[in-house]
């Protein structure tokens, strides 16, 4: 028996074919019916083009997209011999701005997606204090973030060699009362820091995940990914509970003709990437104590993610405190003279690893080539070996549950079709 | 393209010059008072369509008083460019905007401004206006999906027929048949969606430079064949807010606009509304001083970045861009991206991804060609040009002084 | 053979004040047109952005300039129809006479002043086509400038009347879907239309002085005293 359906979500939309098998979902096919062509576009114009037309990838990632194009651009200059370190203070603007981003993603996800999804699995009303909750953490988060970037989405304050903008100690200081604003809000919603244990907001995920008996729904094979080397959180491959290196050469991307977005592999492999891949690789204990229980499972990728705001709200306020406004901003003068260069830029976005690679000939962009955190996801994959999504979706009861797991790696259509 | 830029030229000399009129007169607005109080009265006569949300309850429960209220209406009295007589009329309004229906729908897009929307902008106050919006349907914002967002939205559309405002985000791709994008489970385009959607409406506003003109899908060489709303939806008024992405202050604005007088702001030649798009970027710019006095950030982190100097020499677009953001700026206020030492890019004019070269100034802009064609910096060109000719007079006179012929010669002939 | 001079006047007292007021705009026009574009040399004078005013002034020079400009242009048509001193126009109508003439001054040029079967006492078609080419380049640049400028008066006041922004725009806005549809398609025809104009003036200075030489005609003392001489065969 087979059901056709469609799908619409949250960030963009694609459309979900379900296979359905003795009343459970056995398949799934993801189709996205929609793309713009943005490797394209940025194909033939002077590589510095990028720095603005990158982040319009996805309105919802559009800094880690950012990053992702000026880590790719300074590592090409670095390739091309061209010799220069950012300043600690350079490093500090773009990583707060970055933990800005994925905190805000983050809560909004909490509050906008997983809530609600989960009091209609259950057959709850939906509160209608949700988006305010989620509001007022993202809306202090971007303005904090506004203050080093000038706007949220699509900032384009970055530039090789450093950030453009400047920011007097206090600008700094107003950034870090909007950070401890919603550090304290956390406190009161989502985790007790002094036992580390969760919260109204989390308790209340957790007991609607219970209620429904879906704690360890969606479970796969267990292997996990992080290519970036970021101030958060360490590259590395997890699989079947084995830490080891990456090798960028192994990730294959293939193109499939049925749908507008591509599949991508690791060592022959589907990986899952984001919060819980991160967490895993960087051997985080309190999100380890929850894997070691509920694998895959639904509420380790909420906790992981959730969790991963939290730290990250910490560290956003520890870079806040230690950065030295007397640096240099910029310490790459422009080059005259015309380069030739390639470059791979890793970002850890808020659903994982991004990845944006270049080739530039005589400072025009040859190629252009993004891999976004959602195409390792929702990778589709063959028969016998399928996409990481599609095996968690695999047993889900009903239509709703099926779309929560889809829902828990917060997918992003946009940056998967570009 | 010949025939939309004929049509382009007649709407020049149709519209009332670009002009902005703040001051039309004491009749005029006299007029206009007694109109928008009539309007006002009947909108409040009217059921609320959303949940019924009072917006003077909400403000309580938020902690806001009456006081930062008419603050805040007062700013946006300034803002749509009405005289300080007419705060009490738009905090009215504001109150009574829960009657206007709103659908927003997404196609070629990137969610941003739906993002800029919902989560990060506008004098606080106005986040509060926003959940008074009766947004009857958002993609991204409802919790409804697949078949039974459709149910609500064709619900909607019957509904408010002929008085709901359609907010469009994102372009609309014509190529392959406008297969580049299709909606839900009927597969239908983009371009059939808008029509069907705007055929019911009072009025079409294109939210951000997608919805506009196109934006980022339609830069060359525009794989998607994408254009803007204007270019699909003909015999509607459509309101273009563009900008990447659009100021939330400006959409709220439009509909307040409208909730107050019943009718669409006054419009520029590219419908875009006077208030918000009617000054230039640079003319308020607060780096303005440098540029007259010629203080010029020279690179990136340099002794003139240090001091806010003008970012006209490292391609800021703000003297050719009319927007407003340099008054109202971005993320409550916050900033913007020249407070940040980073140049305008021009993201409110149409074609800007390929005409508004970015990070480097028209001296240097090498421009892309919208067909792929010659590149060549004006300069350059010139410079070309001029070396030309002079190497044509160059042979002239040459050839002149050994062959050319005096007419004093004509006595010897 | 004894040759006779006899004096022409060629130009009038207004026309050459023109000529020279136009003359020293333009380069004027260029050297800060040039800097407004891109502002090529730096301020280093320590002192605060309003003592400065560089950009300013370069902008206030290169904006006199235009409004010389644009007085002259509109005496220089009322002239090219109304003049009773020659009516140019008379001389751009393609009728055969005109053409013809038009060829052999072409090819008085081409042949290097080897065949000369025109009338040099009077300014000739190819000469007054040269001369409305740049009245015609003038007048693009006149209204994109204009169109340039009206943008810094958005609020449709001037210190002269709310007159001057509107009318700016019914005779300038269409310059916007002229050259390409967006505003930095105007500055962009308005830089490009500088580097046409100096081509221009450079083939001008130098035919001019080709001419003096070759015709041995005296045609430099035009601008100067008004008048050339022609050899007057006895």
């Amino acid at each position: 028996m087979i059901k056709k359906d469609i799908i619409e979500k949250i960030e963009g939309e694609a459309d979900v074919v379900f296979t359905k098998k003795n009343g459970v979902v056995d398949d799934i096919d993801l189709i996205f019916p929609y793309s713009r062509g943005i490797e394209s576009i940025l194909e033939g114009r002077e590589y510095r083009d990028a720095l603005v037309i990158a982040p319009r990838v996805c309105g919802i990632c559009s800094h880690s997209h950012l990053i992702a194009a000026v880590n790719a651009i300074e590592d090409g200059f670095r390739k091309a011999n061209i010799a220069f370190e950012l300043t600690e203070k350079a490093r500090c603007i773009r990583d707060f701005a970055l933990s800005c981003e994925l905190i805000q993603n983050h809560i909004k996800w909490l509050y906008l997606v997983i809530l609600p999804e989960l009091y209609k699995i259950n057959r709850l009303e939906i509160p209608g204090d949700l988006i305010k909750k989620a509001s007022k953490i993202t809306y202090a988060i971007t303005k904090a973030m506004a203050i080093f970037t000038g706007q949220w989405p699509h900032a384009s304050y970055v530039v090789a060699g450093g950030v453009s903008c400047d920011p007097s100690y206090v600008e700094v200081l107003q950034a870090k009362a909007l950070v401890d604003e919603v550090l304290e809000y956390m406190h009161e919603a989502l985790f007790n820091p002094k036992e580390m244990s969760i919260l109204k907001d989390m308790e209340s995920v957790f007991t609607l995940l219970e209620k429904a008996d879906i704690l360890s729904l969606c479970m796969h094979t267990e292997n996990f990914l992080a290519l970036g080397d970021t101030f958060f959180s360490r590259s590395g491959v997890y699989k079947e509970g084995i830490l080891s290196k990456i090798d960028i050469e192994k990730i294959e991307e293939i193109t499939r003709y049925e749908s507008k977005a591509k599949d991508v592999l690791y060592d022959h492999e589907f990986v899952e990437v984001g919060p819980l891949a991160r967490a895993l690789i960087n051997q985080d204990e309190i999100v380890n104590g929850i894997y070691k229980e509920y694998k895959s499972g639904i509420w380790s990728r909420i906790f992981a993610r959730i969790f991963e705001g939290y730290t990250l709200t910490l560290k956003a306020k520890e870079i806040l405190e230690c950065m030295d406004v007397s640096q240099q901003s910029c310490v790459l003068s422009h080059h005259k003279k015309s380069l030739s260069f390639s470059g791979i830029g890793i970002v850890e976005a808020a659903r994982g690893s991004l990845v944006h690679e270049i080739v530039i000939k005589e400072n025009r962009i040859d190629t252009y080539n993004i891999i976004t955190p959602s195409q390792w996801n929702l990778s589709r994959g063959s028969v016998n070996k399928k996409g990481v999504a599609r095996q968690a979706v695999r047993g889900a009861r009903s239509k709703e549950e099926a779309y929560l797991i889809l829902r828990s790696f917060d997918l992003c259509s946009v940056c998967t079709t570009q | 393209m010949a025939e939309g830029r004929d049509e382009s030229i007649k709407k020049l000399f149709d519209a009332k010059s670009a002009k902005v009129n703040t001051n039309r007169g004491e009749e005029y607005f006299a007029d206009l008072y007694v109109k928008c109080q009539k309007r006002l009265g009947e909108l409040k006569a009217m059921p609320a369509t959303g949940g019924g949300v009072d917006l003077r309850k909400v403000l309580e429960e938020d902690g806001f008083e009456r006081r930062d209220f008419l603050k805040w209406a007062s700013a946006t009295t300034a803002m749509l460019m009405l005289p300080a007589s007419f705060t009490p009329l738009v905090a009215e309004a504001a109150e009574v905007m829960n009657r206007i229906p709103v659908v927003w729908i997404e196609l070629s897009d990137c969610a941003g401004n739906s993002e800029a929307l919902l989560r990060s902008d506008g004098p606080k106050i106005d986040e509060i206006v926003l959940d008074i919006i009766s947004l009857e349907f958002h993609e991204t914002l409802q919790a409804a999906a697949g078949h039974q967002a459709e149910k609500q939205l064709e619900e909607a559309l019957e509904l408010f027929r002929g008085k709901y405002i359609l907010f469009v985000e994102g372009a609309i791709p014509l190529g392959i048949d406008g297969n580049f994008g299709t909606l839900g489970a009927k597969a239908e385009t983009f371009k059939d969606h808008l029509l069907r959607l705007a055929d019911g409406a009072a009025a079409v506003v294109a939210v951000g430079s997608c919805a506009t003109y196109g934006g980022i899908p339609a830069a060359a060489p525009n794989p998607t064949d994408a254009v803007g709303v204007m270019d699909i939806v003909k015999g509607k008024p459509v309101i273009n807010i563009p900008a990447c992405p659009a100021n939330p202050a400006n959409i709220v604005g439009v509909v307040l606009h409208y909730a107050l007088t019943g009718s669409v702001p006054e419009l520029d030649s590219l419908l875009r509304p006077k208030f918000a798009f009617g000054y230039r970027i640079h003319d308020n710019c607060e780096r303005r001083a440098h540029f007259d006095a010629g203080e010029y950030v020279e690179e990136w982190g340099d002794e003139g970045a240090k001091n806010n100097f003008c970012l006209y020499k490292m391609g800021c677009k703000g003297p050719m861009t009319f927007n407003n953001c340099s008054i109202i700026r971005y993320n409550e206020s916050v900033n913007w991206p020249i407070g940040v030492g980073r140049g305008c890019i021009g993201c409110s004019e149409p074609d800007f991804w390929d005409k508004y070269a970015y990070e480097r100034p028209m001296a240097n802009a090498h421009i892309k060609a919208p067909t792929g064609g010659v590149e060549r910096t004006v300069d350059q060109f010139g410079l070309g040009l001029l070396t030309a000719a002079g190497i044509g007079i160059g042979i002239h006179a040459a050839a002149s002084v050994m062959a050319g012929k005096k007419n004093s010669d004509e006595k010897d002939a | 053979m004894k040759f006779d001079y006899k004096k022409i006047e060629r130009m009038t007292p207004a026309m050459r004040i023109i000529h020279w007021a136009n003359a020293i705009c333009m380069i004027a026009a260029i050297i800060t047109g040039l800097y407004i574009a891109h502002p090529y040399y730096q301020s280093f004078i320590a002192e605060g952005a309003v003592d400065k005013y560089v950009m300013a002034w370069n902008r206030w020079v290169h904006f006199i300039s235009a409004i010389i400009f644009d007085v002259t242009s509109i005496v220089v048509v009322y002239l090219y129809f109304f003049s009773r001193f020659e009516k140019p126009y008379r001389k751009l109508i393609p009728n055969a006479k005109n053409v013809k003439e038009f060829g052999e001054v072409v090819l008085n040029l081409l042949t290097l002043n080897r065949r000369k079967r025109f009338d040099s006492t009077h300014s000739d078609s190819f000469n007054t086509t040269y001369f409305t080419i740049f009245h015609l380049l003038l007048f693009f640049m006149l209204f994109t400038g204009l169109q340039l400028y009206v943008h810094g008066l958005e609020s449709g006041e001037s210190s002269i009347g709310a007159w001057w922004p509107a009318f700016l725009h019914i005779t300038t806005d269409w310059t916007i879907p002229v050259t390409g549809g967006t505003l930095m398609d105007v500055r962009i025809a308005h830089h490009i239309t500088m580097w046409l104009i100096i081509v221009w003036i450079v083939f001008h200075i130098y035919y001019q002085i080709w001419r003096t030489i070759f015709w041995e005609e005296g045609d430099i003392a035009i601008v100067f005293g008004g008048s050339k001489f022609v050899k007057d065969k006895e």
